[in-house]
């Protein structure tokens, strides 16, 4: 068996940035990173019991944490206008490249957390809808669903025609 | 681009990846500490000060990380009744750690003389050649107070479980119920890992590490000739008492090829084992890195005396592939009266050889200020560290105990250096 300390050493330069852009959906940036260390102090106790991969169960961590703090679930709004803050998301960057960039975020602003939460799974971590599920405390099938009806309002969004339409309603 | 491709690479957009990282570099050091000063339990854990965080958690690690195994996966302890474990106590060449270096000592040190030990230590460092190898070498005879028998633990830990695994079935729907239930589980399995053993054992191993001075090839092969021992004969009449239990249920040696991961200063992650051979040769510069380092580890825990700090980093720098200079530098550092160590001189390692010993003390677990000795032995004639031990105020057998049995450079993986 390997060290307990590298493991939990390597455990945690994997996937410490990816719990705490996870805890940033939520939470205020201080108590973000005060849960995201706490997250790996439950590891560290957990360390032998761990499943594989185990950033899904890390990110479920969080949401317990989260939950146990009694951190709200951010407006939709308040989400993207924070994470547009957070992000290295430029103007003439990315966002140049990225058709209807304004109409994207006022949609995903529009979206209930937890189907944000669902895009942002399987986008930044690359979660299996599984795994997604697990880290979001949900079933599998309530997860598809909104991954499903979050990528659909955001497809729609980007349809280059009826962008003028689109601003027209929101 | 497609429709999916632009969310993907508008979602993508939006991971906070600059700040992340930004966290991760301020945190890393202070979440590793934390987290190392944790014993392995699953709800409860005691938090050491971060003083004692390096000795202890090695305890710590051992005794939890047993108890935290155990409750995911009883089956798995090995009922394997080897008499192998504590029947060694008698065999002839290893004594029980011997336990009164202090009482040894021929001399306590006085500032003036600690100082003029230490100077003349690094004189001795100074003059030592440069010497390289392809590979570092190091062998260390770690030592550490018993605090578990694994099989009575077990036979205690299992009608808890069971006790544990009936209460959640029937209070599934009872979420508050199941609540209290567990708190009072987990109370449970805390006093019966922190109960202490009637009789005093040491368990000793011995580490090797190869670690490569040019690329990141290495072996560590550790647990070699694991032997318990008891303090006296009392304790071992005891623990025949207590129906003699194993109290080792992991003797079996380890190896680990590649370069050693991990840390190797706890505390101090921007020293690493391919940088600290570059640190400074002069007085002043390596004090000013070290106090700079000191710093920024401060943040983390303020409540760490400069005197710990030294001698933790200074035993960590003793212990790996420093230069010649860099030793020299560090013997001068510590002749300091700034760095807070005492010496003493004469005094015994584990394997009989002596030296000077600096030390400083620091709270125990329970607080009670200098309730711990930290003491690290170097010879003055070599300049070279030969033990650490870190002894509960009252107890006559140390905590831990690391002797340094060889370090040297090596030529190839595997060789050993001349004695």
């Amino acid at each position: 068996m390997d060290d307990p300390e590298e493991r939990f050493t390597n455990l945690y330069d994997r996937h410490y940035r990816n719990v705490l852009g996870y805890a940033l959906l939520r939470a205020e940036w201080a108590m973000a990173e005060d849960l995201t260390s706490e997250t790996f102090l439950v590891a560290w106790r957990r360390l032998d019991d761990l499943p594989d991969p185990p950033l899904p169960w890390l990110l479920g961590v969080t949401r317990n944490l989260l939950r146990n703090h009694r951190v709200r679930r951010l407006r939709g709004d308040e989400l993207i206008a924070r994470l547009a803050g957070l992000s290295t998301f430029v103007e003439g960057d990315v966002a140049e490249r990225v058709a209807g960039r304004q109409e994207a975020l006022a949609v995903l602003a529009g979206l209930r957390e937890q189907d944000v939460e669902a895009v942002v799974l399987a986008n930044w971590y690359g979660l299996t809808p599984e795994q997604a599920a697990q880290a979001a405390g949900c079933s599998p099938r309530t997860y598809n669903v909104r991954l499903h009806r979050a990528r659909r309002r955001l497809a729609d969004a980007l349809k280059p025609s009826p962008r003028f339409n689109f601003q027209g309603q929101a | 681009m497609n429709e999916k491709d632009a969310i993907d690479e508008l979602i993508a957009a939006l991971r906070p990846d600059a700040l992340t990282e930004d966290a991760y570099r301020r945190r890393r050091s202070a979440d590793l500490a934390r987290a190392f000063e944790s014993p392995r339990t699953p709800q409860h854990f005691r938090r050491f000060s971060m003083a004692q965080r390096r000795p202890l958690l090695v305890i710590a690690a051992a005794a939890a990380g047993l108890a935290a195994a155990a409750i995911v996966v009883p089956q798995l302890v090995s009922q394997d009744a080897s008499p192998s474990g504590p029947a060694t106590a008698q065999q002839p060449g290893v004594r029980a750690p011997s336990v009164d270096a202090g009482a040894k000592a021929t001399t306590t040190g006085t500032a003036a003389n600690t100082r003029t030990i230490l100077l003349a230590a690094a004189k001795v460092a100074a003059e030592e050649p440069i010497t390289s190898g392809t590979f570092w070498y190091s062998r260390v005879r770690t030592a550490q107070k018993v605090t578990t028998a694994p099989e009575e633990y077990m036979a205690k830990l299992e009608p808890l479980l069971d006790e544990w695994k009936a209460k959640e079935t029937e209070l599934k729907d009872k979420p508050a119920e199941l609540k209290a239930a567990k708190k009072e589980f987990d109370e449970k399995v805390l006093q019966l890992k922190t109960a202490k053993l009637p009789y005093t054992a040491i368990r000793s191993e011995t580490t090797e590490m190869w670690l490569s001075r040019k690329d990141a090839s290495g072996r560590r092969v550790k647990n070699q000739d694991v032997k318990v021992e008891f303090a006296t004969p009392e304790d071992e009449a005891k623990w025949k008492q207590a129906g003699s239990p194993r109290l080792s249920d992991d003797d079996r040696p380890r190896t680990k090829e590649g370069a050693p991961e991990g840390i190797m200063s706890i505390g101090n992650d921007s020293l690493t084992w391919s940088n600290i051979s570059k640190l400074p040769t002069g007085k002043e510069e390596l004090k000013a890195k070290l106090h700079d380092l000191y710093d920024q580890y401060d943040q983390s825990d303020r409540s760490v005396p400069l005197a710990i700090y030294m001698w933790q980093t200074g035993t960590d720098l003793l212990s790996a592939p420093i230069t010649p200079g860099t030793r020299a530098a560090l013997y001068q550092v510590l002749a300091d009266s700034t760095s807070g160590l005492k010496s003493q001189t004469g005094v015994a390692d584990g394997m009989g050889r002596t030296g000077v010993a600096l030390e400083t003390t620091g709270p125990d677990d329970a607080g009670v200020a200098d309730g711990i000795t930290y003491r690290l032995i170097f010879d003055d004639k070599t300049a070279k560290l030969l033990e650490l031990d870190v002894v509960e105020a009252g107890s006559s057998t140390p905590l831990l105990r690391q002797t340094y049995e060889a370090m040297g450079y090596v030529g190839e993986l595997g060789a050993k250096p001349a004695q």
